[in-house]
């Protein structure tokens, strides 16, 4: 699955829990990153890499990627 | 698997490619090889916790693809450059030294953390023996290092996943407060209990607060712990950094270690890691000498590492069809 900028923004902005170790330590770093620089931007960026890291380990990604596809 | 010197000597010789974890003394022994080492006395075996100096636990790897480099404070920020693609890469650091604290500071920011898989631990001594040194040997060169961390990185063929994973016995403690942190860092001096600015170490005093319990910082879901290592005055010092903008709490109490692995480590019944460590001061604090944990065996360390520093945490990595 792709994570959309809009269900990221929804992700870096808000509280939400994830299973997948790397991935939740990922996103707690690109928090860190838009919260200093919440830009269309840096937005675009930290999804490209919240998708690279989906599409490279999308087989361990089964219940995260059903709390996003409910963003 | 821990085995006698001369029984990883013979294993050296036959060219596979190891991970072994033994005292300073032992491994500054062992000859030239395919492997990488870093020193503990300390173990987790499948026949319970051990404290040994005349043994190394040694873990083997199938036929794979592989490096052996090291790496200085200046030049850690390239191990996720040099990780292969689908793989993963165990590195060892020796506590204290300037790249442990380089990487403890600065891993969660390097170039492609989280999409390449870095996993290992941090090297120690025994605790009731001085005069001891924290190391990390390249196995290839011989080179037995104080202040350079020496890294594994492993290819997996591209139709598999690696996945790290922890295993965290504490959760954080829903009836404390939180703790954030203004300043950075192994040590700090003040902290915001609820939003309120407080000396941490008066916090700490004026709560009884029990400093074998970890902090957990809240990672999106996933729980760090950041082990206290001394309160002295007005200083709290770790044995990993605190972060700003991580909502911290103190743990919730674990009455027995040892029931609360086994527990966790029912789903692991047939997991096959191909590499695990856990933290020293689980060791010590749960009384884990002699006492099993059923799965997930290997060194007993100063401080872990999945992906970026973690403290009183089992770490493992699997290979998944």
């Amino acid at each position: 699955m792709n994570i959309t900028p809009e269900q990221l923004h929804k992700i870096l902005t808000g509280s939400y829990s994830f299973s997948q170790l790397g991935f939740s330590m990922l996103i707690t770093r690109l928090k860190g990153i838009y919260a200093k620089d919440p830009s269309p931007y840096t937005l675009q960026s930290c999804t490209r890499e919240a998708n690279a890291f989906l599409n490279k380990y999308s087989n361990v990604m089964a219940s995260d990627c059903s709390i996003i596809a409910e963003l | 698997m821990l085995l006698k010197f001369d029984e990883v000597c013979d294993i050296i010789h036959s060219g596979v490619l190891l991970h072994i974890a033994g005292t300073e003394a032992l491994l500054k022994k062992l000859p030239k090889g395919n492997w990488i080492g870093g020193s503990t006395d300390y173990f987790m075996t499948a026949d319970g916790g051990k404290i040994s100096n005349d043994s190394l636990f040694v873990t083997s790897f199938p036929d794979m693809d592989f490096k052996i480099t090291t790496y200085n404070s200046h030049t850690i920020k390239d191990v996720t450059a040099d990780a292969y693609d689908n793989g993963f890469s165990i590195i060892i650091i020796p506590f204290e030294s300037e790249v442990h604290k380089t990487y403890a500071h600065n891993a969660a920011g390097f170039e492609g953390m989280f999409i390449k898989n870095i996993v290992g631990w941090i090297a120690g001594i025994n605790l009731g023996v001085p005069g001891q040194v924290p190391v990390a040997v390249n196995g290839q060169t011989g080179v037995v290092s104080s202040d350079e961390a020496v890294v594994l990185h492993l290819c997996v063929p591209d139709d598999k996943t690696v996945n790290i994973g922890i295993v965290n016995i504490f959760k954080q403690d829903e009836n404390m407060p939180t703790i954030e942190f203004d300043e950075e860092g192994f040590s700090v001096c003040k902290c915001r209990v609820n939003g309120e600015e407080t000396i941490f170490s008066d916090y700490i005093a004026q709560n009884s607060i029990d400093t074998r319990l970890p902090l957990v910082g809240d990672y999106s879901g996933a729980g760090v712990n950041i082990s206290i290592k001394t309160v002295e005055n007005d200083s709290v010092s770790f044995y990993a950094p605190v972060f700003k903008d991580i909502k911290y709490r103190i743990a919730k109490p674990v009455s027995n270690y040892a029931k609360e692995f086994s527990e966790r480590l029912v789903p692991f019944k047939d997991t096959e890691s191909m590499f695990s460590c856990n933290c020293v001061l689980n060791f010590l604090y749960g009384e884990l000498e002699g006492k099993g944990i059923d799965t997930f065996h290997g060194p007993i360390t100063f401080g872990e590492i999945a992906y970026q520093l973690v403290n009183q945490t089992l770490v493992y990595v699997t290979i998944l069809d």
